[in-house]
């Protein structure tokens, strides 16, 4: 005859289950930096994000591409900064008081990049992410190297180093 | 021995299609009223810029050259001033890659705004 489950054999079966999604310590783990554009969520990994800056003043330099804001002075150095809405092809945020800007270092160079929302920076598992699926649509192809999903949205990680490479060569 | 190294650069500021721009100062024979150069070219054709005809207030810098000086066109302000070493930077290397300004060689950050740093000889 089956028993009923007791209040105690709902506890311990609840956290039999818990126990069983806690995390393997040893299993690497890599910093993302997720953040928002267009409505989707992108990550870079953390160890290409220098710096989260908040609203800083930009300096228009004339003769560059829509996607290249100008220049920003951080504490006595400058950086460039380009808008990553810009190069994914997702629509540029008019006013958007949470934007912001990665320092970001790739491909030998720095630069700012700038947001519409930085959701969070965390550790993850490695295994957490998923290879790009061959869907993707063919501009993001060859930029993005991962899917996993955080608060149950797809996030993207973005290879950092190769978006400043295609950049410089003229892409985008 | 080696020359102390200089705490600031002597240029020669000018404004081209609303941007402020500056060439060394060593590389300016003098300025002069426009009108004795009608058919110069203005700066904004030379780097790039647009515009280059407005009606504003209209200068010609003489700039030196090894094969003969030549005039160019810039707009007022034109203002012989010491930039700070430390306020002038190298183009940030995306900026570098992208511009499509002939001559930009550097900027210069100030109170002021961004200055363009121009080298007409390298157009």
């Amino acid at each position: 005859m089956e028993q009923q489950q007791s209040g105690l054999d709902k506890i311990l079966s609840l956290r039999r289950e818990a126990s069983a999604e806690i995390v393997d310590v040893d299993e690497p783990t890599v910093k993302l930096v997720i953040f928002e554009l267009g409505g989707e969520w992108f990550a870079f990994p953390g160890e290409a994000i220098r710096e989260i800056l908040p609203q800083v003043d930009i300096f228009f330099v004339p003769g560059c591409p829509a996607s290249l804001e100008g220049v920003i002075n951080v504490r006595g150095d400058i950086e460039s900064v380009i808008s990553l809405a810009e190069l994914l092809g997702k629509p540029v945020a008019q006013a958007a008081p949470a934007s912001s800007i990665l320092r970001g270092q790739g491909g030998g160079m720095h630069s700012g990049i700038r947001v519409e929302r930085v959701v969070d920076v965390l550790d993850v598992v490695q295994s957490a992410i998923q290879p790009p699926p061959s869907t993707l649509p063919e501009h993001l192809r060859h930029i993005v190297t991962g899917l996993m999903r955080h608060q149950n949205v797809p996030v993207a990680v973005l290879d950092l180093n190769r978006l400043f490479e295609d950049y410089q060569r003229g892409l985008g | 021995m080696e020359s102390p190294q200089p705490d600031a650069l002597e240029v020669v500021s000018f404004f081209a299609a609303g941007f402020r721009c500056a060439v060394e100062a060593g590389q300016v024979r003098t300025q002069l009223a426009a009108q004795h150069f009608a058919t110069a070219p203005s700066a904004e054709q030379l780097l790039g810029l647009p515009g280059g005809e407005t009606p504003s207030a209209r200068r010609v810098l003489l700039m030196k050259h090894p094969a003969g000086d030549y005039p160019v066109t810039v707009s007022d302000p034109v203002e012989l001033l010491e930039l700070r070493i430390d306020a002038i930077y190298p183009l940030p290397p995306l900026i570098a890659a992208r511009t499509t300004l002939r001559g930009l060689r550097g900027l210069a950050l100030g109170a002021e705004g961004v200055t363009l740093l121009v080298d007409f000889r390298y157009m």
